[in-house]
């Protein structure tokens, strides 16, 4: 359950409310509507209203006359999604401009006084989920590398493939990572008809190491000064500007040095930069390099030093449901030292939960009765999400570091669904590989300490803002598998699947007393945390064996072990006889399976005659990975007596052909390879 | 007036024995040597459900540990490894070098052993057992 302490501001306002209606007794007849918020800053010459019912235009005028705003509906229509609409409560939102100086507040109170009026939400200003400083990244490495693919900054993509390398951080575990790599080398890299919208800054669509990627309305003339679509923007080709009503800009900055900072490029590039193009960096669902990758759609709801306005953001995502989005990556959320529990808000509404719910009722996909909302849990390293992502049926992420443990700004706790890797910079001075590198706009004059850095498409960034769109490219690469293999789901059944789709992290944590950051100069206790990362780390693999329907295995590296496999072959696994055990080259390279040979003694069962990968004796598997990574294995076992049916007296069994698929991990697995304690 | 009167000498009563008692009682140290079997989880996570568990642990004066372990039906499995005791701290590596999946606060009452792992959010109860013999024959 999702739960934050009630707002003394918003008791205040009911207490102030209680005290007016005496006041206006002769005016009103109708019990005062509520007012919410969401956040701590608000937009101070706008609110928001939902009417009981759709206002007419007469009901609309007399207010504008007698309340001095200007009253103008927040959520265009669609044709063809006015029921979608109506259900969701979005043809009933006004945004409300206060034309006469009154204040927020007052204009609030008098408006939930309108008797037509079902709430007032003031205007939340959502903060982009970022540390806040971004590092170049300048070098083009062209090390060899084992990778799939032949970008050249993969190398330093950690996120992706962690090898615990000492040149990332001194602290770095193998396994901290979201394990797609060897999704990318045997099961999907993408598919075009999956559109992600990246709900942020605007993204840089021509950008070298995006734009063949980047999601294009078609139906859209760029340039021309016409809304050719009809859909009520204008020249909306990547996406739209909801901040400024026009183009989408990426390096607004002022004198100051204040403005876009990347953030939208750089999310937009860690869910789908084009894989094994010879450039730059990879993204989760970035293709193949064959023009497969998923698409990005740029929703802008920051421009320069603006935006984040609940009704931008709101537009926005109604905008992704309608042009065809299928996720929306939404790196942002309201700073907030009070408010509120998700019953109140389920109770009362607001746009931005509206808006998601109409998003998530969408169908954009062959796979899904619906669309799904990620959202960043907030970088206070406060113990609970922000909202919205905090609320209880919208998935927040939370973020990790190289080290596999919870980066030292990120929010945990309540409201917290998941983890994924966020970046940490500090592990070692100097040294920004253990942040997360992705894609940035080459015009933005100050990028961070460097002088040096105008003109560099890369950098790193870190934040659950980076978190964020790692659970976004991997919930896209999965709707690529589900339409690959031809599977439908519902769309909250994929919600269950995404969030116990994971790697343990709980078991580092309670490890270990503290963790250093800071160049070693600060401890984090780590108590706090425990079983407070949501499930866990995500793992790409594990989600497309749900997908497959192959159970999943955890196995631990640099260790013999018996993995239990009952859950596969049935409580009777210890007693059945097993035919074979196959293991392609492709598990034994990406587990670095160690050969078995010759005869262990002692407790455990002898080893077949000869070598082999992997056996299977009284239900047990038995592997020794030496390293993290992920793959199949193929046993054979009879069904129904110690050999196989079809040949001469006595009757036999019948072949059960069995697929497990098994993640190498560095912490224990828990399938009877780790001790109670 | 006259409760109050003696809520006041009640309380003050209680006060003065709570310090007779602390100054003539001083507290233990833990000692956790000895084997001990697992009698109830308390979690405030996922639910084990019902699967059977079986667990018992030996503690010795040397700082090792053997743990026998049935989850599920079938045999136990054996582990075992060190441990450290550093007031009402107690942490441990399996032989493997891998370190326990918590740092337990440790409380005793009588023939009685609590675990709290890190954090709070489980505590598993134990009591002062010797481990059967059947037990340490029906390994993997």
């Amino acid at each position: 359950m999702k739960y934050f302490k009630l707002s003394v501001a918003f008791l205040a306002s009911l207490v102030l409310f209680s005290c007016n209606r005496e006041e206006i007794e002769g005016e009103v007849e109708a019990q005062a509507a509520p007012i919410v918020r969401l956040g701590d800053e608000i937009v101070g010459d706008a609110l928001a209203v939902k009417f009981a019912s759709v206002p007419t235009a007469s009901e609309i005028s007399e207010i504008e006359a007698q309340k001095g705003v200007t009253l103008q509906r927040v959520f265009p229509s669609t044709p063809g999604k006015e029921e979608l609409e109506a259900r969701f409560g979005l043809d009933r939102w006004y945004e409300a401009t206060i034309e006469d100086g009154s204040s927020v507040e007052k204009v609030a109170h008098t408006l939930s006084k309108v008797r037509s009026v079902q709430l007032v939400q003031l205007e939340s200003i959502a903060r982009k989920e970022y540390e806040g400083t971004v590092y170049p990244e300048s070098s083009s490495d062209t090390r060899a590398t084992a990778a799939t693919f032949n970008d050249p900054m993969l190398i330093n993509q950690w996120n992706y493939k962690n090898g615990g390398s000492a040149s990332i951080s001194k602290t770095a575990m193998a396994g901290a990572d979201v394990n797609v790599s060897d999704v990318w080398a045997n099961l999907t890299c993408g598919d075009p008809s999956i559109i992600v919208a990246v709900v942020d800054e605007g993204v840089k669509h021509s950008h070298p190491d995006l734009q063949a990627n980047m999601w294009v309305n078609s139906k859209e003339v760029p340039g021309n000064g016409v809304d050719d679509d009809g859909n009520g923007y204008i020249d909306d080709v990547y996406g739209y500007n909801f901040v400024d009503n026009g183009p989408i800009t990426w390096a607004i900055v002022n004198a100051a040095g204040d403005g876009d900072s990347g953030h939208g490029t750089h999310c937009a590039g860690t869910i789908a930069a084009v894989n094994n193009n010879g450039k730059g960096v990879c993204g989760v669902a970035g293709g193949s390099g064959a023009g497969d990758g998923c698409r990005i759609m740029s929703c802008q709801v920051f421009s320069g030093i603006r935006g984040g306005s609940a009704s931008a953001g709101s537009r926005a995502i109604k905008y992704a449901a309608d042009m065809g989005a299928s996720i929306i990556s939404c790196s942002f959320g309201y700073t907030s030292a009070y408010q509120s529990d998700d019953a109140y808000i389920r109770a009362v509404g607001s746009m931005e939960i509206d808006a998601v719910h109409y998003f998530e009722a969408c169908r954009n996909n062959d796979v899904l009765d619906g669309n799904i909302a990620i959202f960043a849990a907030g970088n206070e390293a406060h113990d609970y999400a922000h909202y919205p992502g905090a609320f209880y049926d919208i998935i927040s992420v939370s973020a990790f570091g190289p080290d596999g443990l919870p980066a030292y700004y990120t929010n945990y706790g309540p409201g917290c669904n998941i983890s994924a890797p966020g970046g940490e910079a500090y592990h070692s001075s100097g040294n920004f590989k253990s942040m997360i590198l992705s894609t940035l706009p080459s015009e933005l004059q100050e990028l961070g300490e460097s002088s040096s850095s105008k003109g560099l498409d890369y950098g790193y960034m870190q934040g659950t803002s980076m978190a964020c769109p790692h659970v976004s490219g991997v919930v896209a690469l999965a709707l690529s598998y589900a339409k690959q293999l031809g599977k439908k789901f519902t769309r909250d059944e994929f919600k269950r699947m995404i969030l116990s789709s994971v790697n343990d992290i709980d078991q580092r944590i309670g490890s270990k007393a503290s963790k250093t950051y800071a160049y070693g100069h600060q401890e984090l206790p780590l108590a706090p945390y425990y079983h407070q990362m949501g499930t866990g780390m995500i793992d790409a693999w594990r989600l497309m064996m749900k997908i497959e329907g192959t159970p999943c295995l955890t196995a631990t590296t640099g260790k013999s072990q018996y993995i239990d496999i009952s859950s596969v072959f049935g409580t009777a696994s210890v007693s059945l006889t097993y035919l074979d055990v196959k293991v392609p080259q492709a598990t034994i390279d990406a587990l670095g399976l160690q050969k078995i040979t010759g005869t262990t003694s002692g407790k455990y069962v002898p080893v077949p005659e000869g070598e082999c990968y992997a056996y299977v004796q009284f239900g047990r598997l038995y592997i020794h990975p030496t390293k993290t990574g992920s793959g199949k294995i193929y046993v054979d076992a009879v069904g129904g007596g110690d050999h196989l049916g079809g040949g001469s007296n006595p009757p036999g069994g019948m072949k059960l052909e069995q697929v497990v698929s098994l993640v190498a991990r560095e912490v224990d697995g828990g399938n009877g390879t780790g001790g109670w304690l | 007036m006259m409760f109050k009167r003696f809520l006041i000498i009640a309380v003050a009563a209680l006060a003065l024995a709570g310090c007779k008692g602390h100054r003539e009682e001083p507290s233990k140290a833990i000692d956790v040597t000895g084997e001990w079997e697992l009698t109830s989880i308390t979690t405030r996570g996922a639910s084990i459900g019902g699967t059977p568990i079986a667990v018992y642990i030996s503690f010795t004066a040397e700082k090792t540990f053997e743990l026998y372990q049935m989850i599920g039906e079938g045999r136990y499995t054996y582990f075992k490894g060190t441990y450290q005791l550093s007031g009402e701290s107690l942490s441990g590596t399996y032989e493997s070098g891998k370190p326990w999946g918590s740092v337990y606060t440790v409380a005793m009452e009588g023939d009685q052993m609590t675990l709290t792992t890190n954090g709070g959010s489980e505590t598993d109860t134990y009591r002062k057992t010797t481990i059967p013999q059947a037990v340490k024959d029906n390994i993997y």
